[in-house]
């Protein structure tokens, strides 16, 4: 959670105690089994739809018991040899104190984490071609996902992969390929291998979404990994923004571990005295 | 009579014309990926001047236009890949998809995947601290086109890639019209009275780009293989 505390000016102290207020009190909702931002402002008048196949609208990840975060899927997972030395190895370094540069704290998208356990709320937008997963809030990130039976075969890999999706009845199956291996999964990255599906399915009520999620990545895992969540209608809120980028204060990286030279920070703002207050110093590759 | 006919006819085609410039294109027409029709490096005015910048708002713009010549880019926080903002973000040349949604209007801009999502509960939003992109509220007018309202734009960011300068007091009305299903034209009103001596206006012209799909844009990774930042 690095990323949070990345605010220097007033306005950023501001948004940064916000940020900060709103993690611990996103902890404590969780602790009580509520997860989520809570300091958005509320846009009265939004009703959840009843048809089951529209999904648009604010939803946010219930608590799972068990689980301190949504995203956090435990150290029991039938990891494989290499894949469990490597989160092995990550909680070590945490033990000790030590911050592992990962893509997730280093401002790149975060794929499958952010599908399987958003703790801000997540806007669905949907139209008849595509249905859009859009978290704006302690992370930005936009996930499309296409109503097509096939991807394209000249697919790009990426950090949040290729996702289509079609109806079964009135459950949504989500089918994504396409990672760059670069993506964050828990405590350790997966493979370009990952292999996501998800089931959705919206309540009578029109009030949760129902998900079931299987990841299947013969790298990291030893057999394909089930997952269950739940998402439940939030009311209209305005929404917030969070840039990761903004303030890439020299502080934040002091003692970080960078195992992969792409995610060594290119500008690095240093706290100075007098006009030189946050100068950002950039160094071009 | 036939030249009364033909005028009548000449009417009629005139309004069918009308129509499908708007109302007939539907709300629906507004979803595709968009792209800017010319490059838009500095904002003028509808008249092609200079935004009427208050003196110290001016000595601030031409201070960053020595310094981009100067090669000094950090009075830019595109350098770091920061959030430009708006207007910014909808005069780069780079596409963005709109999305319209019951609820909500969604741009997805490619730059870096920042999205704006302009709320259309008919609700008065006020900014509960000012964003990059601010507060947005839209309303759809009779005539089919979608004015958006954007207020809380913070002062960090410049409007456009030659820096000229805003206050957090900045007001932004776009109004957002199909010329045709092809071509998207925006008029944008902006309100700044700590920055202009008075509210200004500015045209810009999209182009639906057919068969576009938004790339996952990462910026630092970007920066990472020697390109620029936006």
């Amino acid at each position: 959670m690095t990323y949070t505390f990345m605010q220097t000016n007033a306005r950023g102290a501001a948004r940064a105690a916000l940020a900060c207020a709103c993690l611990l009190a996103s902890v404590e909702l969780a602790a009580q089994g509520d997860f989520g931002m809570s300091a958005a402002p509320p846009i009265p008048g939004y009703e959840p739809s009843t048809d089951p196949r529209d999904f648009s609208g604010l939803w946010r990840s219930k608590p799972v018991p068990g689980s301190f975060l949504p995203f956090v899927l435990g150290g029991d997972l039938p990891f494989t040899d290499s894949a469990k030395a490597r989160v092995e190895y990550a909680q070590r370094m945490a033990a000790e104190g030590t911050q592992l540069a990962t893509p997730h704290i280093m401002c790149r998208p975060t794929g499958v984490n952010q599908a399987i356990g958003p703790i801000a709320p997540v806007y669905v937008l949907q139209n008849d071609e595509k249905m859009v997963f859009i978290v704006t809030d302690e992370i930005r990130d936009i996930r499309q996902v296409y109503f097509a039976d096939e991807h394209p075969e000249d697919l790009e890999p990426s950090y949040g992969g290729h996702s289509i999706a079609r109806w079964e009845g009135n459950t949504l199956l989500v089918d994504t390929i396409g990672y760059n291996g670069r993506g964050v999964l828990d405590n350790a990255v997966h493979s370009t291998q990952m292999h996501m599906t998800q089931r959705i399915t919206k309540s009578a009520d029109g009030r949760t979404l129902h998900i079931e999620i299987t990841l299947n990545d013969p790298v990291t895992f030893t057999r394909p990994v089930t997952l269950e969540r739940e998402w439940a209608w939030v009311n209209g809120q305005q929404p917030l923004e969070f840039d990761c980028e903004e303030n890439p204060r020299e502080d934040n990286f002091a003692g970080m571990v960078f195992e992969e030279e792409y995610l060594r920070p290119v500008c690095i703002q240093y706290e100075g005295e007098g006009e030189e207050l946050s100068r950002v110093v950039c160094e071009q590759p | 009579m036939r030249s009364g006919l033909n005028l009548l006819h000449g009417l009629l085609l005139a309004g069918v014309a009308g129509l499908a410039c708007g109302d007939e294109l539907g709300r629906d027409a507004f979803n595709g990926v968009w792209l800017i029709a010319e490059d838009t490096p500095a904002l003028r005015t509808l008249d092609g001047e200079l935004p009427p910048l208050l003196p110290e708002a001016r000595a601030l713009y031409e201070e960053h236009l020595r310094r981009r010549e100067n090669g000094d880019t950090y009075f830019d926080r595109a350098t770091w890949c920061a959030g430009v903002g708006l207007p910014r973000l909808l005069i780069a040349n780079h596409p963005f998809e709109i999305m319209v949604d019951k609820r909500q209007v969604g741009f997805f801009f490619e730059w870096n995947r920042w999205v704006r999502l302009v709320d259309m509960s008919g609700e008065e939003l006020e900014p509960y601290y000012p964003m990059s992109l601010g507060t947005a509220t839209g309303a759809w007018q009779d005539d089919g086109s979608l004015v958006i309202t954007t207020k809380g734009l913070m002062h960090e960011t410049i409007m456009d890639h030659a820096g000229l300068p805003h206050s957090d007091e900045l007001v932004m009305t776009e109004t957002l019209r199909l010329i045709d299903a092809d071509t998207l034209e925006s008029h944008i009103r902006f309100e700044d009275p700590l920055t202009f001596s008075a509210p200004w206006e500015t045209k810009v012209t999209y182009l639906r780009q057919h068969g576009a799909r938004l790339k996952e844009d990462v910026c630092l990774d970007r920066i990472k293989q020697g390109l620029p930042p936006i």
